[in-house]
């Protein structure tokens, strides 16, 4: 059983505010959030494989991830970097790649918070319209996220446990070879 | 004086409609809206100097639009091509690089149609809020684009050879 939940609120008509606590020091959790080597590791809502993960963090830089979801197809989503404070806060763009639905643009602010070793990570998603807000809330967000961040918290108390024990400090797996056809393309 | 005047209406809580006619093809006022190569030559005040200008119109890929405005500092824009069917539509989102303001995006749709050699050009700005929309409206962003499309105008009008 995970030690955290998430909490998710609807805020004014726009916004969608996610809560999540970690037993981790707020540097570890700040780059398991940020690290294309890592993110693979616990995101895809209990289900995808990470076909591409990129990541710029200059202001204006873009970040892509790719996901097969098995039957659900493939989740491909980008954006921008707009702030990038280590280990504070991260504001980026975020598009999900599929026509019409790419011109809902949203803004994702993370900022973290460490207290009695557990760090809290709050994300306000702001969409342009309510419609947009209330689709993403019905669209499985609060399923989707919650088994990634459950998803995260082992992967921190996996990464805690070999530390523990002596043993190499926790890092990536070494990347699976990408499947022919698929380019990643450098920014 | 110009032979069309830009028209800006507030639509709904967040958005901003523009709307100009050019006495010009389409393809070539589209070309003119999207080409990296021809954007600073009307977009960019005369009493300014473009720094640099790129467009990449694949889905995902990045413009960019850096202006030296002397005293009044740098107004350095960006953001990503969402939508490029040219030469009826494209979708990009729009950052203007400022701490605090950056995360005001925006979504730019622009339509292009041509009708009895004239083409009108409706580009729709929809904000994160009322308040974003709002301060937009307020910024003077009536006055600038107003001078930039006469300043288009022209520059077609060379185009063509008249």
């Amino acid at each position: 059983m995970p030690e955290f939940k998430l909490h998710l609120e609807l805020r004014g008509d726009t916004e969608i505010v996610l809560h999540r606590q970690f037993r981790a020091p707020q540097a570890t959790v700040f780059n398991c959030f940020t690290d294309p080597d890592i993110l693979p590791q616990w995101l895809g809502c209990g289900m995808g494989k990470t076909i591409l993960c990129v990541a710029d963090y200059e202001i204006g830089g873009v970040w892509r991830h790719q996901m097969d979801m098995g039957e659900y197809g493939l989740f491909d989503s980008f954006g921008q970097i707009l702030e990038f404070e280590v280990p504070h806060r991260l504001v980026r763009s975020y598009i999900y790649n599929v026509p019409v639905i790419r011109e809902a643009v949203s803004t994702e602010t993370a900022t973290f918070t460490e207290s009695d070793g557990i760090t809290t990570v709050e994300i306000v998603i702001r969409h342009l319209t309510k419609e947009n807000r209330d689709g993403h809330a019905a669209s499985g967000i609060e399923y989707g996220a919650g088994k990634s961040y459950d998803a995260l918290e082992e992967y921190l108390h996996r990464a805690k446990t070999l530390v523990d024990l002596g043993g190499p400090s926790f890092g990536p797996p070494p990347p699976e070879p990408l499947p022919p056809g698929i380019q990643v393309r450098s920014y | 004086m110009p032979e069309f005047q830009l028209q800006v209406d507030l639509r709904g809580d967040t958005e901003i409609v523009l709307s100009r006619q050019f006495r010009s093809p389409q393809a070539l006022v589209f070309k003119c809206f999207t080409d990296a190569a021809i954007l600073p030559k009307w977009l960019c005040p005369s009493w300014a100097t473009s720094v640099y200008c790129v467009v990449d119109t694949e889905i995902g890929g990045v413009w960019r639009h850096k202006i030296d405005m002397g005293e009044h500092g740098t107004f350095d824009s960006f953001g990503q091509t969402l939508e490029f069917d040219a030469p009826n539509r494209y979708v990009r989102s729009d950052v203007i690089n400022v701490p605090v303001t950056r995360e005001a995006i925006s979504t730019e749709t622009a339509t292009f149609t041509e009708k009895d050699g004239v083409t009108t050009v409706e580009i729709v700005i929809r904000h994160l809020s009322k308040e974003l929309r709002d301060g937009n409206a307020e910024s003077g962003v009536a006055e600038g684009t107003c001078s930039a499309y006469d300043h288009l105008e022209g520059l077609m009008a060379e185009m063509h050879g008249a």
